[in-house]
């Protein structure tokens, strides 16, 4: 099952890359939660894959492209994946990268949960992993 | 810390025996999510934060003169703590007695998420055990 999870996250960015946000729609489950990193300038957490489909879009609609890039591998621990990741924006304004680890959690094939941390050991050290 | 995340959760119990529904909201998160199970008399729609949840409880046990919690088994998971238990409650019209199984996440000492499960199976493999894990670690 943890493969399976894993699939789905690449499927995850495999969408976001492509911008295909009808795909990512499909990863997540109805009742979705999902918890931004800390001092996000949207607190969230946002409840609902309607709610969160809405600020997917509104992240993204700050810059002309952007793209969600893994800089670590995708951890299976058990019905959760972890993976560092670099998100980068250009366009309008400067360019943005910013780097953050994010936890998703899976049931049944669907993203139920993702939580989002700035720093990757700590994420890590939460779920009891080691880098 | 996941040992303390079980004494807190035993304190959850406890404090809910109690009726002390301060020390309750105590243990959760300002921003805490809870899921429930499919089929849940209230609907299955998730609720956020600490004052909805704390609500949906005192709405859950007003219609009763008494209720209590009773631990069956808790899995210690590191930052999730897995627990059976039966919610028994009596008063006016037939008592009631469920069995449900929660899993809940915690951060720095408070509970973030609670997902509700029906059938403690479902729970253990949602979380990646099987009822022989969750024995051989208890």
């Amino acid at each position: 099952m943890s493969q399976e999870n894993v699939e789905v996250v690449k499927a995850f960015f495999d969408a976001w890359n492509a911008a295909d946000m009808d795909a990512i729609r499909e990863l997540y489950d109805s009742d979705a939660v999902v918890r931004p990193p800390e001092g996000w300038p949207e607190p969230g957490p946002f409840i609902g894959r309607d709610v969160v489909m809405r600020q997917f879009q509104q992240m993204r609609e700050t810059w002309d492209t952007d793209a969600g890039e893994p800089l670590s591998d995708f951890i299976e621990a058990a019905d959760r994946v972890v993976v560092r990741t670099a998100w980068r924006g250009a366009g309008r304004g400067p360019e943005s990268t910013m780097e953050f680890t994010i936890v998703f959690m899976l049931r049944k094939g669907r993203i139920v949960y993702h939580e989002t941390y700035w720093d990757h050991a700590e994420a890590l050290q939460i779920l009891g992993l080691s880098e | 810390m996941s040992q303390e995340n079980v004494e807190n959760s035993r304190a959850f119990f406890e404090a809910w025996n109690a009726g002390d529904m301060g020390a309750v909201g105590e243990s959760y998160d300002p921003h805490v999510v809870v899921r429930y199970a499919d089929g849940w008399p209230e609907g299955s729609e998730p609720i956020m934060g600490r004052e909805a949840v704390m609500r949906q409880w005192e709405q859950q046990r007003e219609p009763f003169d008494g209720d209590t919690l009773e631990e069956i088994e808790i899995i210690d998971l590191g930052d999730r703590v897995v627990t059976r238990f039966i919610w028994r409650a009596a008063g006016s019209g037939p008592d009631l007695e469920i069995e449900v199984t929660s899993v809940a996440t915690v951060r720095k000492g408070k509970t973030i998420l609670v997902e509700f499960f029906w059938d403690h199976a479902d729970a253990l493999t949602a979380v990646g055990l099987s009822e022989q894990d969750a024995h051989a670690d208890s």
